[in-house]
This record gives structure tokens, C-alpha cells and sequence, in this order.
């Protein structure tokens, strides 16, 4: 099994759409658990991948082809898992606050998510605060992802956590902020609860934030 | 011995850059026509998209938006209409600048929200008074021609930044003001607090002194509120600065000649929006357009591409015969250091030999967030070096001094002789830049390092310099405007927030 896995995060790295699809099948020819195959193959491979784009070592294109990978290979996966299961690690919601257009690093840092097993709702950018709840509410979000580029929008982002309150919903759900302007004291302030300094620490945060 | 005048020898005024030939500009242009024909621009403004439509392009609508396909000879026509040079007029008129083709100056990178405090050497939020002192600095040195607002005042509330950064710049300087606006209402407040200051708004329409900056939404886009300040601004007469970031490998493509037709597309069509709305409206063709670093996911201004771009940029607009305003001098670096040196110089270098009228980028850091006041003191002493390099060498019968070689022979020296005193303030002056003898240093800097003797020069200035004093009362009464405008906003946003409140509440 062990190799199979290591296979499965190699297939991965190399963004080969082909070997991962056959060695997601093999996995589940030789009735391993969808379950098991994204846990202990192909998660830890992109956790790989993950690492070596915070290290500069590969390229955001190549990170991004082998996020799409991974995508596919949930895709297979997918009639397998349970219904809890299949939003892989969690459902994000995701998008740039209101009055902000900026949207390339909360794009990266969407492809990561789904890349690293998130099931991603993106709603892209100029995102009212109720837009944000409503989208929470409605496909039962485990974490909400907001983006500011802006100084001028990041008050924002605490209108959007003062909403999830009012909205009753705050307990069930973790906030994740980051934009270039934001920083881990500001997301205190606001009283979120995880910063992203970029794609790749966004992935990780998100993680550690389900656990 | 007479030499005579010699007739039609081929000449060249200071050093260039020969960046593209000119098919090769053409080929940017027709790619660019092509993409604004077949592919078309996204205007997400109603009104925008039926000036579009009255002016003979075609628009489909989608939900919220228009994608405007603009006829080839539309797009020539209206670059056309805007005007070839501009004066960028001052309110210091002593200041007016006169961007004719090749002519080059400086100016600071704009709208970064930290700065690292000159006295605790903090990173912390910008503030007004950080926006007029950095203004009043601009206004002492020499080297910068126009003051572009380089940090915003964030400690004022949000929807009236812009108007703030005006007051405080204003206050600061008597040199045309570049800068972005919150919005339609922001020019308007603003152009009542220029008018204040200049004597009325008739003699503001005949010189205004500040211009106005937009950025497409790359790619292909021009978002709302775009929009709606290029048609302001062109209603009231105003100039207009068209500024992208286009990020190559993000929102622009891989390969940089894809850049530049991208880039040219969205100015060609803001330039249109503004031509179309009010012609002759002077539009300044703007770059900040970079690559997004494929490694590391930032928007790269210390990079040789940085450089590349708005150099090519600086050719463009010069294809179109219009006046510049591009990248040149920013940098990645975290602290005014070595790394900043480098990447200043090799990016204003290319923007300089290039032509750009107005170069950008000094005094900051970390990707365009970050402002220094050293930098910018220590980058004002490399444009002057810059702008010696880019004089050139002038080829005359004095200059090549056969004459006087003869007389001083083997056995001279030239020190002594008259042509040096002629010509010795001809040479660069050093000033922050050491080139004294190592002893000499010791005693006068004991060693200091640069960038503590050009805090100490900010300060000074800060102390020291006295801009051009306003009007007797127009201070007081621009504090009046302002603070009005400050007022009203503060109440239809409260409007607003209410109305937010009771719509999460029904949720
Ligand atoms: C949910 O959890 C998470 C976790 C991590 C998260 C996260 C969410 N979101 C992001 N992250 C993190 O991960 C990402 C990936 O590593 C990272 O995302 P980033 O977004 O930081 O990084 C991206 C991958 C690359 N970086 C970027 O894409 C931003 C680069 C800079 C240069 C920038 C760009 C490109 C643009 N801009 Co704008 N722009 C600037 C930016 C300066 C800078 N260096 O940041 C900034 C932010 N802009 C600024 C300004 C002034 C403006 N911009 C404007 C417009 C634009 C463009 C449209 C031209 C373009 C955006 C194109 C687009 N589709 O996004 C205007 C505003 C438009 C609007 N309403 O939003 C306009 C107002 C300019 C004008 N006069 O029109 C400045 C901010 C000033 C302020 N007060 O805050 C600015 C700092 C540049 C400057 N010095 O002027 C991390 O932050």
C-alpha cells in the first residue's frame, strides 16, 4: 500500500493525469476506502507539493496543474465517499470583500484549497457581508475565506464577522482573512480565526483550522 | 589652424534606448487593434457602455456589464484627439512641467499604505501627515518634476481618503498633483479645494494642477468605477492618468510583447472613454504593469521586467505621441538597502534612456506597500546621476577639445587650465554618495552609514523646507471644504451602514 501512495503523491508532483486516475483505480480495485485513498495518498502528495511551492522550488503553473490533478482525482473518488466525506477536508467558501476588486491572490489561494481537498465555493470579488453569510448558510460551510487588498475594504471583513454573528451561525463555521494589507494582528482584532500569508500557508492554516 | 562649420553630420542628443524598431511597433499596434476589434474590452458602467455605443463601437450586454468591440479606426481616431504634449500645469507656476517627447523627470511610487517611521524606524500605517511630508519633500528635491500622492492617509475615514491626501498635498507642495479619487464626488470636492488655491475655478480650468489617476482591471477590463472617473474627470476638464498593473503570467499573458498589447489595449480604450466623453481631454499613458513572480505569487516591482515593460511602455506611448508616466525605481526589498539600490537603478536606467517623461517608482518598498523616506532621499541622488548619464556625450569641436590638447601637450595638466574651470560644474555632483578618501569620510560621517545620513537629510528637509505658501485664507478654506466633505460622507455611510444592518437582520 505504502508504495501505492508514494506512487499516488509522485503521480501528483508530476501533474500526470493519467497515472493518478489509474493508481486512484487501482486503489480502489484492491478495496482500499475512498476515504483512506484521499487521506493517506493523495492529500499527503499534494501536502508535498504545497511545500515545495512555499520553497520556491516548483512554479505556481506547476502547483496549479497538479491542484487540477487532484481535482480529477476526487472527481473518481467521489461516488465512493459519503455524503460528509465528499466535500473532501471541508467546504470553504470563499471571495474579496465588498468594494474590492482584487482577485488574483484570492484565485491562487482558491486552486490551492481545492488542490490541497477543499471543496471550494468561490464568489469572486465585490462580496457583500450578507452575500457572505447567505453562501455560508447555504452550502454549510466550514470555513469562510475572505481576501481584501485594500485598506479602504478591510473594515469589511469585520462587518462580515459582526454579520456571521448577527446571523447566529459564528460557532459553527471558522473565518480565514489574508490580502496583502492584512496582517495575523488585524485578523485578531477582528476576531477571526486564521491569516494566510499566502496560497501555500493559506492551505495550511485551513487545515489546522478543521482539525 | 580655422576649422570651418561642417554641414549634415548625423548627431545624437544624450544616450537612448533603441527598444523596438518601428515595424516592430507596429506590430504591437495591430495586435492591440485586433484584440480591441475581435476580442473586445469588459466597461462595467451603463453609462460608459452607451458613450461606447454613441461613438461607434459595439456593445453586448451581459448581466452588469458590456463587452465593447471598438472599430480600428475608432480606436486611431480617438487616440488622435488627445493632446500630443501636455503642460502639466503648477500651482507654483515656476513649476510647470513640459513632458515633450523624450524630456524625463521623477516622481515617487503612489498609493502605498505602511511607512517605516523616520523616527522609530517601525513599519506602521501610513497617515496624512505622512502624505504631506512626503509631499513637501518631493517638493524640495530638484529631481522630482510632478508630486504624485505616495501614501494614503489612512487615518482618516475611508470614502474621503483621496480628498485628504489632496489637502495635505496641496499644503505641501507648489507641483502638479497626481493622484486616484474615491470617487465622482472626490474630484468634484477636489477641483473646489484646487480652485481655492489657484484663485477660482475659472483660472483652474485654464491651469489645473492636478490630474487624476485610473487603473483598468486587468485583464481587459474597466471596472465601474473606472469608468466613472474617466468620464468625471473629462466633463470638468480635467487630465486623466490611465494606469494598469497588468501582471505578466496573472493577469496578463507569459510573454512580454503579450504584455505590452495588452497593456495598450486597456489605455487605447480608457483613451477612447475620455475622447468619446469630451475630446482633447489630455490623457498621460500610464504603466505600472509588472510580472507576478511564478515562484513566489507577488507582483514583482524590483525585477528586470519591471524595467523591460515601462520602458517599452515609454516607446509606446511615444508611437502614439503622447506624454508618459511609467515605472522606473521601485523595489522589492523590505528595507532601503542594497537590493533596493540595485533595483532602482536598473529600472529608472531603462525607463530614463527610453524617454519616459515622468518616471516612477522612488522611495519604495516591498512590492509598491511600503514607503521609506531614505529611499526616496537616496533615490533622488541616483536620478541626478542618472540624469548626467543620459546627456550623453556631446560630440562638438569644443568638446573634442583639439586645441587644447595640443597646448597642454604630454607635459601639462588640465587642472590648471581655463577649459576646466569652464566646464567643471558640468561634471555629476555626488551629495549622500561618498567619494571622498577614506579618511576624509571617517572624520566628516564617522562612518555612519548612508541611510542614516538620509534620514537625517529628510528631517532636515522636514524642518527646513518652506513650499510655496497658499493663498491668505485658502487654507482655512480648504480646511472648511474638507471638512464639510468629511461630514457628509461620514452621514451617507451611516445611511448605509444602517440600511446593511436592517438587511442582515431580515436575513
Ligand atoms: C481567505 O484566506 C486568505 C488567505 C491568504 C490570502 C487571501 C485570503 N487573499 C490573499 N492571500 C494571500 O495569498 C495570496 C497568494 O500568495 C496573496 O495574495 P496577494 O493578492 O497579496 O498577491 C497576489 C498573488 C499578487 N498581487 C496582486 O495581485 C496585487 C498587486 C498590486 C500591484 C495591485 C494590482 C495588481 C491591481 N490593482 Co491595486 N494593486 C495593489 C497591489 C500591490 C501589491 N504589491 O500587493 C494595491 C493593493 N492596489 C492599490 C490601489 C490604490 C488600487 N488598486 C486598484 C486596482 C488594481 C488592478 C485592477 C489594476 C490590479 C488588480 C487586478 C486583479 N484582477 O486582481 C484600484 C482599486 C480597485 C478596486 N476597487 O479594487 C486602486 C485604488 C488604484 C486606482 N487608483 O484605481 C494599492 C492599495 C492602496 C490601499 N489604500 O490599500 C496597492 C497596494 C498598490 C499601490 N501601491 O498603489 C496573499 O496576500
Amino acid at each position: 500500500m505504502e508504495e501505492l501512495y508514494g506512487k499516488m503523491a509522485e503521480g501528483l508532483i508530476a501533474a500526470d493525469v493519467e497515472g493518478v486516475s489509474k493508481l486512484v483505480q487501482e486503489g480502489l480495485d484492491k478495496n482500499l476506502s475512498a476515504k483512506e485513498i484521499l487521506d493517506n495518498g493523495l492529500i499527503p502528495g499534494m501536502d508535498i507539493v504545497g511545500q515545495r511551492m512555499k520553497s520556491g522550488e516548483m512554479f505556481i503553473p506547476e502547483v496549479l496543474r497538479s491542484a487540477k490533478v487532484m481535482q480529477g482525482a476526487i472527481v473518481l473518488l467521489k461516488p465512493h465517499l459519503s455524503e460528509e466525506d465528499s466535500c473532501g477536508l471541508g467546504t470553504v467558501v470563499i471571495g474579496t470583500v465588498e468594494g474590492d476588486l482584487h482577485d488574483i491572490g484570492k484565485n491562487l489561494v482558491s486552486m490551492m484549497l481545492q488542490g490541497s481537498g477543499f471543496n471550494v465555493v468561490d464568489l469572486g470579488t465585490n462580496v457583500k457581508p450578507q452575500d457572505f453569510v447567505e453562501a455560508a448558510k447555504s452550502n454549510k460551510a466550514h470555513i469562510l475565506g475572505m481576501s481584501a487588498l485594500l485598506t479602504t475594504t478591510m473594515p469589511k471583513m469585520e462587518e462580515t464577522v459582526r454579520a456571521l454573528k448577527e446571523s447566529g451561525i459564528r460557532d459553527q463555521i471558522k473565518i480565514m482573512a489574508g490580502g496583502a494589507p492584512v496582517t495575523q494582528k488585524f485578523v485578531d482584532d477582528i476576531e477571526a480565526d486564521g491569516y494566510g500569508a499566502n496560497a501555500a500557508s493559506a492551505s495550511e492554516v485551513a487545515k489546522e483550522l478543521i482539525i | 589652424m580655422r576649422r570651418s562649420i561642417k554641414s549634415g553630420i548625423d548627431s545624437t542628443a544624450g544616450f537612448g534606448l533603441y527598444a523596438f524598431s518601428h515595424d516592430e511597433l507596429e506590430s504591437i499596434h495591430d495586435a492591440t487593434l485586433q484584440i480591441l476589434q475581435d476580442t473586445g474590452i469588459k466597461v462595467m458602467s451603463e453609462a460608459a457602455l452607451e458613450i461606447f455605443h454613441g461613438g461607434g463601437a459595439s456593445v453586448e450586454r451581459f448581466n452588469g456589464y458590456g463587452i465593447v468591440k471598438i472599430p480600428p479606426y475608432l480606436v486611431e481616431e480617438c487616440a488622435f484627439y488627445a493632446p500630443r504634449t501636455v503642460v502639466y500645469d503648477a500651482r507654483n507656476p515656476n513649476d510647470d512641467y513640459v513632458s515633450e517627447p523624450n524630456r524625463i523627470g521623477f516622481t515617487t511610487f503612489g498609493g502605498c499604505i505602511n511607512i517605516i517611521d523616520p523616527v522609530t524606524r517601525e513599519i506602521r500605517l501610513a497617515t496624512k501627515k505622512d502624505c504631506g511630508d512626503i509631499a513637501r519633500i518631493s517638493d524640495y528635491l530638484n529631481e522630482i518634476c510632478v508630486v504624485e500622492r505616495s501614501v494614503n492617509s489612512m487615518d482618516m475615514q475611508n470614502e474621503t481618503q483621496s480628498v485628504h491626501n489632496f489637502e495635505a498635498m496641496l499644503t505641501n507642495t507648489g507641483n502638479h498633483i497626481f493622484l486616484g479619487a474615491d470617487s465622482a464626488r472626490s474630484i468634484n470636492c477636489m477641483i473646489e479645494l484646487a480652485s481655492l488655491c489657484v484663485g477660482g475655478n475659472d483660472i483652474f480650468q485654464k491651469r489645473p494642477i492636478f490630474t487624476v489617476s485610473v487603473s483598468p482591471l486587468s485583464p481587459l477590463g474597466l471596472p465601474g468605477n473606472e469608468c466613472e472617473l474617466i468620464m468625471e474627470a473629462a466633463t470638468s476638464g480635467m487630465g486623466i492618468l490611465i494606469l494598469p498593473m497588468g501582471l505578466s503570467g496573472g493577469t496578463s499573458p507569459p510573454t512580454l510583447a503579450g504584455v505590452l498589447v495588452t497593456h495598450n489595449a486597456e489605455v487605447l480604450s480608457s483613451i477612447a472613454l475620455a475622447q468619446l466623453t469630451r475630446k482633447g481631454t489630455p490623457c498621460t499613458y500610464g504603466s505600472t504593469s509588472t510580472i507576478l513572480d511564478l515562484r513566489f505569487g507577488t507582483a514583482s516591482i524590483g525585477s528586470p521586467e519591471y524595467g523591460m515593460i515601462n520602458a517599452s511602455v515609454a516607446k509606446l506611448a511615444r508611437y502614439y505621441r503622447l506624454p508618459c508616466f511609467v515605472g522606473g525605481g521601485a523595489s522589492d526589498s523590505k528595507k532601503p538597502d542594497i537590493q533596493s539600490g540595485y533595483e532602482f537603478t536598473l529600472s529608472t536606467t531603462l525607463s530614463a534612456l527610453a524617454g519616459g517623461n515622468i518616471l516612477f517608482g522612488s522611495g519604495v518598498l516591498e512590492q509598491g506597500l511600503t514607503f521609506d523616506l531614505a529611499k526616496l532621499i537616496m533615490d533622488a541622488e541616483m536620478m541626478r546621476m542618472i540624469q548626467v548619464a543620459t546627456q550623453g556625450i556631446s560630440v562638438t569641436d569644443e568638446n573634442l577639445a583639439v586645441e587644447v590638447i595640443h597646448e597642454v601637450g604630454s607635459d601639462g595638466t588640465y587642472i590648471t587650465h581655463d577649459t576646466s574651470l569652464k566646464h567643471m560644474r558640468n561634471q555629476s555632483r555626488s551629495n549622500l554618495f561618498d567619494r571622498r578618501n577614506r579618511k576624509d569620510w571617517v572624520e566628516l560621517t564617522r562612518g555612519k552609514a548612508i541611510q542614516e545620513r538620509a534620514y537625517e537629510a529628510a528631517m532636515d528637509i522636514l524642518q527646513n523646507h518652506k513650499p510655496l505658501p497658499l493663498p491668505d485664507n485658502a487654507a482655512r478654506e480648504i480646511r472648511e471644504v474638507v471638512e464639510a466633505f468629511d461630514a457628509k460622507e461620514r452621514m451617507d455611510k451611516n445611511d448605509d451602514v444602517d440600511e446593511s444592518k436592517r438587511k442582515i437582520e431580515q436575513f
